[in-house]
């Protein structure tokens, strides 16, 4: 039931991070130099903006979160529900942010959803060629590039 | 920015300079993800295990190990390029497209560290690569945007 309420935490706010993000980032300008004092700008704008703050709390919450449900849950179960975020994102994006999602989009997020999943999900893990018994970086680092933060000692210890 | 009528969506045109900028931030977003993802697993893969060290010990190996630092930088930079993308582009267009990533690490874990990477992990890579296919042939922004350069 834990492991549940934390792939839901997880989900939610990682995508309540993406769409306050979006939304703050979209209710300003539109980012158009990237020169080396429009980079110093840019930076500047996005951590001053109220909402990508509140975002940035989000992901951070999601951080934590994974890192729980981590503990309590299998990789291959974790990981791949969290990858519901894609389409949550979107029904965000359709519904909360007013984005028009053609089928194309809808159809393109399941193909990508379902691609994460078999991904993360399949294929134990191998052995390097010096012999060394390890974590599939390709693994690890889906792992990361969920949380934003790398796992493979905590994932070692369950495969 | 002018908008017209596209059956019952409406879409804001795709001025070329935005759609090579897209292009341009998702390609950087994808690169700095995937190799900034790949430098923290081969870094953490040369740390001690947490519970086994004192604290200062490990915060001192992952301040001296020579992936770690890199790593984060670049994690930093996908950040950055992520969120700059939100000011111009849809956030229904730009969450699919950088998951380009997943398919990017799977590759650098076979072809870079020699792992052996199953059939059913490829097919993974076949769909995403075929989901952003999809999510590319729609427009980069479906809602208008400020145009004006805020900074």
């Amino acid at each position: 039931m834990m492991q549940w309420g934390l792939i839901l935490l997880t989900v939610c706010c990682s995508s309540s991070g993406d769409i306050l993000c979006a939304r703050g980032m979209s209710k300003g300008g539109e980012l158009s130099d990237f020169g080396p004092s429009g980079i110093v700008r840019a930076i500047r704008y996005i951590i001053t903006r109220r909402l990508v703050i509140l975002g940035g709390l989000c992901y951070a919450t999601t951080f934590f979160s994974l890192l729980t449900l981590l503990s309590i849950a299998p990789l291959s179960i974790a990981v791949p529900a969290t990858a519901l975020g894609f389409v949550v994102d979107t029904i965000g994006a359709r519904f909360l942010l007013r984005e028009r999602v053609p089928w194309k989009r809808w159809a393109g997020v399941l193909c990508v959803t379902a691609g994460v999943i078999l991904t993360v999900k399949t294929g134990p893990a191998t052995n390097l060629p010096n012999g060394k018994p390890a974590l599939p970086a390709s693994r690890a680092a889906t792992v990361s590039s969920v949380s934003g933060l790398h796992l493979g000692h905590a994932a070692k210890t369950r495969h | 920015m002018f908008v017209c009528s596209k059956r019952d969506v409406t879409i804001v045109s795709r001025p070329n300079s935005r759609v090579s900028r897209t292009i341009l931030f998702i390609s950087i977003a994808v690169i700095a993800n995937s190799f900034g993802n790949l430098m923290l697993a081969l870094g953490m893969d040369r740390m001690p295990a947490f519970q086994h060290v004192p604290l200062a010990h490990y915060l001192l190996g992952l301040l001296t190990n020579p992936f770690l630092i890199p790593g984060a930088a670049m994690s930093a930079v996908y950040t950055l390029a992520q969120i700059s993308l939100f000011s111009w582009a849809d956030l229904s267009f730009v969450v699919p497209c950088t998951a380009s990533s997943y398919a990017l690490t799977t590759m650098l874990g076979e072809f870079v560290l020699g792992e052996r990477v199953q059939w059913a992990r490829w097919l993974g890579v076949l769909l995403i690569t075929c989901g952003v296919a999809l999510v590319a042939e729609t427009p980069v922004a479906t809602r208008p945007h400020p145009r004006e350069n805020p900074a």
